[in-house]
């Protein structure tokens, strides 16, 4: 599983064992039909929750109760015998998975865990409907007989010691048998048992991503192969840290297609937020996930490659360049096979001299517009982008610039200077020379911004 | 007061021997008689595997709790499927002890177990509080030796401690040593309306200085009392040790001066290793120690016969025993329960 996804996981609430285990095991779809299958699972469980609020504080509260019996199960064969205490967990199970059948058997059909009457029954023969288990005397007569003598022993003073012994003997043979028949039964019964615990785990992962769903207001993706586009977006871990110190998160409008996408700006104009929000969304998607955003409409793709500055290129001792320009052309021989890609790379080639990095910044445009893959390019260096078919150029809109009077040592509350919104990048313009002002904005100090600027004027 | 009356208004009570092999089973047992005799329901766990009975693990040891019937019990899995008596089980733990889960249930006939339980306070407390849910009075717990952590007072409402002649042949070296557990299991609680910030303090030795502040000694332990520039009551005079309290710290404190007006506060009585001597130097220089939680000792057990068989006279040690300290003497052989 990819990091970007980490916070998104983290941040589910599975009640059952079972749900925290199906989280592990989810991977990236890349066929159509599972991906919209695992969507509209989500929407049939968010709407019935939508309509039903009352039932979620329920449904978790049976699903808390279920132990992981899965090596219980595992052990199975017909040889094996359960013990008591796997026994005890068996009827446990059963009884919590009946409860959670009971609620949902009518509006969830498909998503309910089967019918597991039987099972109960069996491990609750007097019917007593306590959450408990030993081995019923009502199971053999022959049982019953046994522990009755047992008791009449017991009663003697002093203990027969011998005869306790022998009649001790006895009925562990005779329980024995009763739980090889017990064992045999619910044998017979284990596909439906396995079925059951999965059926549980999976409610229980889409009632997590429902109530996620709820609270971060995410909507289900549209597939579409054509097109990127996405109508307010936003990175739900910046929103919610933004949210907690009371500050705004500006949601952002992108769309693209095939080819290569350029977008330029400034330092600390959310270029960055932009392709990893866009990977975690396509990453969402592809898990299955309704995305952060008003609106998406997304194609499937084969892999999302990011290129970032925290590539770890120190721990496998490579300079960062080599790290950067390797990554690079493992990006490229991908894009070769023609499988639809997602391609971010952000400020690609940074990391070198700014006449060859924009040399391989053209280049890797030149190279990926006509593949059909989705690949956008983060950059602030100047004169790098062509204006042709299959290349669509974009700048963030920058610093208001009604409000750069205003600005003073408020590092804190720069976002407030910034409108973090796109728009299209026409030819001969030229990127905004903003540095300096940000670098005010960080409260740099007075003499290097007037050095700096006394080398622009020369 | 008989000790039923004082089991009346507790709901946990935990049986700690003052060495190994010293009756604690005898007083487990009679106290279970006890209980049972007046009509209590009661449930019964341990704290983790029992350091007396570490050959449990290999079987060689025989169930030695006499369980009634109905009496809800928590043992671990192995020793629950060790026992020879039908057993209703109620739940099983998710996390596991070194011997197995635990396992919660009810004796529906009367059987002997062996007893194991949480390796940890959290955990034992929160055994102990689902035991509370299936409506019994009270929840025994078989405690280890009464310096394991495990028996810190805030995990049971009281305690008893179990002595007796395995421990000790010479009847005045026994009564010797039972006089000291029981003074330092007494031993006053400090108050103070500085207890919320004190209690906060993980380790470290502190101290309350003539500002009525609380600050750090700067030392890590009095292992290190050398380094100390100054005499301790410069400092102040209430200091708080986190951690063990051994005897070179009583025989470095019997060095100091004016120590008469300095109080020591430790956490419990589970945390101070002293030798009866050495701490008797320590109180007549008028050394004062506290605790911040006290332990509610509500009765001392003796039995006089030891496992090879020999025995001490029991009146004799009862009563000998009885004038030393002020907190019942029980005798666990005697046929009278009350």
């Amino acid at each position: 599983m990819t990091d970007l996804m980490e916070y998104i996981i983290n941040d589910l609430e599975c009640s059952s064992v079972f749900g925290r285990k199906k989280i592990k095991n989810i991977t990236f779809l890349k066929e159509e039909e599972k991906i919209q299958k695992e969507l509209d699972n989500t929407e049939i469980i968010l709407n019935f929750l939508k309509e039903n609020p009352e039932k979620i504080s329920k449904l978790k509260e049976i699903l808390m109760h279920f132990k992981d019996i899965y090596r219980t199960l595992k052990k199975t064969s017909v040889e094996n015998i359960f013990d008591d205490i796997e026994l005890f967990e068996i009827k446990h199970f059963c009884i919590f998975s009946e409860k959670l059948r009971e609620e949902i058997k009518n509006e969830l059909e498909n998503f309910s865990p089967p019918n597991l009457e039987n099972i109960v029954r069996l491990l609750d023969p007097e019917g007593l409907k306590i959450n408990s288990f030993y081995i019923y005397s009502v199971y053999s007569e022959k049982l019953k007989n046994i522990r009755e003598l047992k008791k009449k022993i017991k009663l003697q003073s002093p203990i027969d010691e011998t005869a306790f012994f022998e009649i001790t003997q006895i009925e562990n043979e005779e329980e024995n048998i009763v739980r090889q028949k017990l064992s045999e039964e619910i044998f017979n019964n284990i596909e439906k048992l396995i079925d059951s615990y999965e059926k549980i785990g999976y409610l229980d992962f889409l009632i997590s991503k429902s109530e996620q769903i709820i609270s971060n207001n995410f909507s289900k993706p549209i597939i579409d192969d054509s097109k990127i586009q996405i109508k307010q977006m936003f990175n739900p871990e910046i929103k919610n840290n933004l949210e907690k110190e009371n500050e705004e998160y500006q949601k952002i409008d992108f769309l693209c297609e095939e080819g290569v996408t350029l977008i330029t700006g400034a330092n600390m104009t959310g270029k960055t937020v932009i392709l990893k929000t866009l990977a975690l969304i396509q990453n969402m998607m592809q898990y299955g996930f309704y995305v952060p955003a008003e609106y998406a409409s997304l194609p499937i793709t084969d892999e999302i490659f990011m290129l970032s500055g925290d590539l770890q290129s120190i721990q496998s001792g490579l300079s960062s360049f080599a790290a950067e320009i390797l990554f690079v052309n493992k990006i490229y021989k991908h894009s070769k096979t023609n499988k639809k890609s997602l391609i971010l790379m952000d400020e690609l080639a940074r990391n070198t001299n700014p006449h060859e990095g924009k040399a391989i910044v053209k280049a890797m445009i030149s190279l990926l517009k006509n593949k059909n893959s989705f690949s956008i390019i983060t950059s602030h260096y100047e004169g790098v982008n062509s204006y042709e078919k299959n290349i669509k150029n974009y700048r963030v809109k920058g610093l208001k610039k009604d409000k750069t009077t205003e600005i003073t040592g408020s590092y804190k509350h720069i976002a407030k200077f910034i409108d973090y919104s796109l728009v299209e990048f026409k030819q001969g313009e030229k990127i905004p020379e903003e540095a300096l002002t940000i670098a005010k904005i960080l409260d740099i100090d007075e003499d290097i911004i007037k050095k700096a600027k006394y080398y622009l004027g020369n | 007061m008989c000790l039923i009356d004082k089991l009346k208004s507790i709901k946990s009570l935990s049986i700690v021997g003052i060495e190994k092999n010293t009756g604690k089973t005898e007083t487990l047992n009679y106290v279970i008689k006890l209980l049972k005799k007046n009509n209590y329901d009661f449930g019964l766990t341990s704290i983790g595997i029992d350091g007396e009975s570490v050959d449990q693990v290999t079987n060689t040891k025989k169930p030695n709790i006499l369980i009634p019937e109905n009496t809800y019990f928590t043992t671990s899995e192995s020793h629950f499927k060790q026992k020879q008596f039908l057993a209703e089980i109620f739940s099983v733990s998710e996390k596991s002890t070194s011997i197995g889960r635990l396992v919660t249930a009810k004796s529906l006939e009367n059987g002997k177990i062996l007893l194991s339980g949480p390796q940890n306070v959290s955990w034992l407390k929160q055994i102990i509080e689902n035991m509370l849910n299936h409506e019994i009075d009270i929840v025994l717990v078989d405690g280890a030796i009464s310096r394991l952590s495990l028996s810190s007072p805030n995990i049971t409402d009281a305690m008893i401690l179990a002595t007796g002649a395995a421990f000790s042949l010479n009847m005045n070296e026994l009564i010797k040593k039972t006089k000291h557990t029981v003074t330092l299991i007494n031993l006053e609680k400090y108050e103070s309306n500085k207890l919320p910030s004190i209690k906060k303090i993980k380790e470290g030795i502190f101290y309350i200085d003539n500002n009525e502040e609380i600050k750090k000694l700067p030392i890590e332990s009095f292992l290190h009392f050398r380094k100390l520039e100054k005499n301790l009551i410069e400092y102040g005079k209430t200091f708080f040790i986190k951690g063990a309290l051994t005897n070179n710290f009583f025989k470095y404190i019997n060095t100091q001066k004016n120590i008469n007006e300095i109080i020591f506060v430790v956490d419990d009585y589970t945390k101070i290793f002293v030798d009866t001597d050495v701490f008797n130097i320590f109180l007549k220089k008028g050394g004062k120690l506290k605790v911040l939680e006290k332990t509610n000792l509500i009765a001392v057990t003796v039995n006089p016969t030891s496992p090879s068989g020999y025995s001490l006279n029991k009146e004799t040690l009862k009563e000998s025993l009885q004038k030393e300290i002020n907190v019942p003497v029980i005798n666990v052989l005697d046929g009278d329960l009350k």
